[in-house]
């Protein structure tokens, strides 16, 4: 085992250690902060219960459809924003600075137009995931060397072909990279709104154990919701490294969230 | 020589925003959108300036400012802190660079409700979770940025035979300054963002607070009003935050 | 020395034919006129022929390529192949580029099948055919190598492979070499003449290089500084098969110098292009 892994987990272990410790030890009253072993148990029990299912099939919902839009959208535009270089000039500081508002707070809106529903949070989380993944897009294309272009040209590729297998994957990488930005803003964009105003969806039954004070199931849903998150992320970061292994550090810009 | 901020590019923005206004207005002048959902533009810009000038309003800028202004205080001293130890710490550093950029990554904001048990409903809860936003970046960059002076510098360091604290005075601080400035001001972003994000919520606070009030009052033409504003004030404080950082690296 | 049409020994038909060829760069704006690139520019190319253009940095050689390549449009005179005017890329015409061109996204396999992938020949043949190709230039266990992990001028055999297994009538060659090292360029000087004779092909090569010139070619052009016209042509006569030891005979030599003394007061001008623009840049 490598030095890095180990100290890795040694930290980890020594992390989750003191929270146990903490926990049980009656300094920090236990109501608001339960020892891990207490958390990891209402974790089981959560998942063994059924309306968990449900809360998990609603979120998943919200953030495919979200997420589904938002790179429709996203492709659509970003790609022809690549491909002129005034366009793109006269877009990049709108998608800049639109995409680094807390787009959080446009959920009244969507709620107004779309009703408390799950049609809502897909409407936060497809606006979420939009601009990473169209900046992004909008990048790769205009990365894209000419000369590809007129090499394939050249060889004889028609004009659909010079999309198909120049373009497509040339970009594909960096978009991948942008769609996995996109995924991450879109789970937290949907269940951010969950807990504001929902019926039903993991944030919303965070915020219900929060209201009840069953502070231990909070934590473990939160924990559950954490892990989640990062273990897909970095199951996307892999999957990138491994379609551009090909070239040297091939990442698309991080925008924010 | 490229000509960045030619004329006739600025026009054009100005030119698509207008055009938009326009044609939202006209949309929902002929019935297109329904009025009860979007407020005519005409009638945003007024209720804008009203609400601009108010009192109110100019409060809960501070408080957000507040807000931000603490936890980024918080996030740049610990955040520079620690990338320092992690940088003199190669070992450590390693170990620890890929946890960090992984909670980066992750919805640290999904956290609240953890924030709100243990320090109540108080700014001190989004202080706390601003901070713990914003720190992330800084400890990344930082270490970055030790990491990327160059060893040539270095070497001409240790060719002048300063000492400890001089090296780090007059070679290591000044070569690191530029990206540690990259990741404060990426920090003080994202403090910003959390911030209101968190206000809107919890609903206590400052700007944050104020749509998620007008969203609660029914009212169209506030709720349209509050969120321009926070907008405006969002994208006017990464652009000047960002102008600094220029001024500042150059 | 002959000016004007490019007149031959070699025996053959004609194959390509360049005729009064002017090439604009358009302006900025509509009341621009823009850069003169080429001036009535005439090579006829006959089958089997290996012809170069040489000519000062700057001067035209790339335009001239894109045009007979079919890859711009908008310029006057005509460009024909077998009769037939070029407008477009014609699948006579391969071309191989100045810049490095392999897709890096492809191992070198899959980046010599790229042609033959839009003509839709199937699989099984596509793999045969591009492994034969690069067997003859050498690249044989390097198949399922990305080019960001092959050297410069494995690179440039990959980019000229890709273009060769398309069987063109006609090669085109951009300054292939002109990144290159010289030790690399002249072994790969060296396997371009082994293989343009198997192949029996047709080639027009740019290049600025004079020796590279005489090494590979039947006939060498010689274009004026911008705007690049005609200036002189030059049989080179030496016997086929040719190897680099060509390079130290007199006759050899007396080439060289030959075109040099063209070519440098060419270059001497496009320098002071050069300078002219960089003081008006100035000011
Ligand atoms: N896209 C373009 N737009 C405007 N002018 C161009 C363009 N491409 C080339 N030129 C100009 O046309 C002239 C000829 O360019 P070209 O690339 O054909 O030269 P070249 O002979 O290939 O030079 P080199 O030996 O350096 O490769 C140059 O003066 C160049 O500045
Ligand atoms: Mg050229």
């Amino acid at each position: 085992m490598n030095q890095s892994l180990k100290i890795q987990l040694g930290t980890i272990i020594l992390v989750l250690a003191l929270w146990e410790v903490l926990g049980r030890s009656g300094l920090i009253l236990r109501e608001i902060f339960p020892p891990f072993s207490e958390v990891m148990t209402s974790l089981v029990e959560l998942l063994a219960s059924n309306d968990m299912w449900l809360h998990i099939i609603v979120s998943a919902y919200e953030i495919g459809w979200g997420f589904a839009i938002g790179c429709a959208l996203a492709l659509l535009v970003g790609a022809p924003l690549g491909t002129s270089d005034y366009l793109y000039r006269l877009f990049d500081p709108l998608f800049y600075y639109l995409g680094a508002i807390p787009k959080i707070i446009l959920l009244p809106i969507f709620i107004l137009t779309l009703g408390v529903g799950v049609e809502s949070k897909i409407g936060i989380a497809a606006l979420s995931a939009f601009f990473p993944i169209a900046v992004n897009t909008a990048l790769a294309v205009r990365e894209v060397k000419p000369i590809f272009v007129r090499a394939a040209r050249s060889l004889g590729a028609s004009r659909g072909q010079i999309y198909s297998k120049i373009y497509l994957p040339s970009t594909f990488g960096a978009v991948l990279s942008g769609m996995r930005l996109g995924l991450g803003v879109a789970i937290t964009g949907a269940l951010l709104a969950e807990t504001s105003v929902a019926q039903a969806g993991l944030g919303f039954r965070a915020i219900e154990f929060y209201a009840q004070f069953r502070v231990a199931e909070m934590y473990a849903l939160i924990f559950l919701i954490f892990i989640f998150a990062l273990l897909l992320n970095a199951a996307l970061a892999r999957l990138i490294q491994w379609t551009n292994r090909y070239q040297i550090g091939g990442d698309g810009r991080a925008p924010f969230s | 020589m490229k000509r960045r901020k030619a004329p006739p590019l600025y026009l054009a923005r100005l030119l698509l925003v207008l055009t938009l206004l326009i044609l939202l207005e006209l949309a929902i002048r002929i019935g297109l959108i329904n009025r009860f959902f979007v407020v005519l533009p005409s009638e945003l810009i007024p209720q804008v300036l009203r609400d601009l000038v108010d009192r109110e309003f100019l409060t809960l800028v501070g408080i957000t400012f507040y807000e931000t202004a603490a936890a980024f205080l918080f996030a740049s001293v610990v955040g520079v802190g620690i990338g320092y130890l992690l940088w003199r710490s190669r070992r450590l550093g390693v170990a620890y660079e890929p946890l960090i950029a992984g909670l980066f990554a992750s919805p640290i904001i999904l956290l609240y409700p953890i924030f709100l048990v243990i320090f109540g409903r108080t700014p001190l809860a989004i202080i706390a979770q601003g901070a713990i936003f914003g720190v992330l970046p800084v400890i990344l960059f930082t270490r970055q940025a030790f990491a990327g002076v160059s060893p040539t510098l270095l070497k001409v360091a240790a060719s002048m035979n300063l000492s400890t604290r001089d090296r780090f005075r007059y070679i290591l601080l000044p070569a690191a300054a530029p990206t540690i400035f990259t990741g404060l001001r990426l920090g003080l972003t994202y403090i910003l963002i959390g911030v209101v994000a968190m206000e809107y919520i919890v609903q206590i606070g400052g700007l944050g607070k104020l749509v998620a009030e007008t969203s609660l009052r029914l009212s169209t033409d506030e709720l349209y009003s509050g969120i321009t504003l926070v907008v405006a004030i969002s994208v006017l404080f990464i652009y000047l935050t960002q102008r600094v950082e220029n001024a500042v690296r150059r | 020395m002959q000016s004007g049409a490019a007149q031959t020994t070699a025996e053959g038909k004609t194959l390509l034919k360049i005729q009064d060829l002017s090439f604009r760069y358009p302006g900025e704006s509509a009341d621009e006129l823009g850069i003169l690139a080429l001036e009535g520019i005439e090579v006829d190319v006959r089958e089997g022929e290996f012809v170069s253009i040489v000519g000062p940095s700057g001067c035209g050689k790339s335009t001239l390529l894109s045009v007979v390549g079919g890859l711009v449009s908008g310029f006057e005179g005509s460009v024909s192949i077998r009769g037939e005017e070029v407008r477009k890329p014609h699948p006579d015409i391969g071309v191989v580029f100045q810049e490095d061109s392999t897709f890096p996204w492809r191992n070198a396999l899959r980046n010599v099948e790229f042609g033959l992938e839009l003509r839709g020949v199937p699989k099984e043949e596509r793999r045969r055919r591009a492994q034969e190709i690069l067997r003859l230039f050498g690249l044989e266990g390097f198949e399922q190598r990305f080019p960001g992990h092959l050297s410069g001028g494995m690179k440039q055999r990959v980019a000229i492979a890709r273009t060769l297994v398309l069987e063109p009538e006609i090669l085109l060659m951009d300054e292939p070499f002109g990144a290159l090292d010289e030790q690399t360029r002249i072994i790969l000087g060296e396997e371009l003449l082994r293989i343009q004779q198997e192949l029996r092909q047709t080639v027009l090569f740019i290049t600025h290089n004079i020796q590279e010139s005489i090494m590979l070619s039947d006939r060498v052009v010689i274009l004026s500084a911008r705007p690049g016209r005609i200036k002189a042509v030059m049989d080179v006569d030496f016997p086929r098969p040719r190897d680099s030891t060509l390079i130290s005979s007199t006759h050899f030599a007396e080439l060289v110098g030959k075109i040099w003394a063209v070519l440098r007061d060419e270059s001497l001008k496009a320098f002071g292009q050069d300078s002219q623009k960089k003081e008006a840049n100035n000011a």
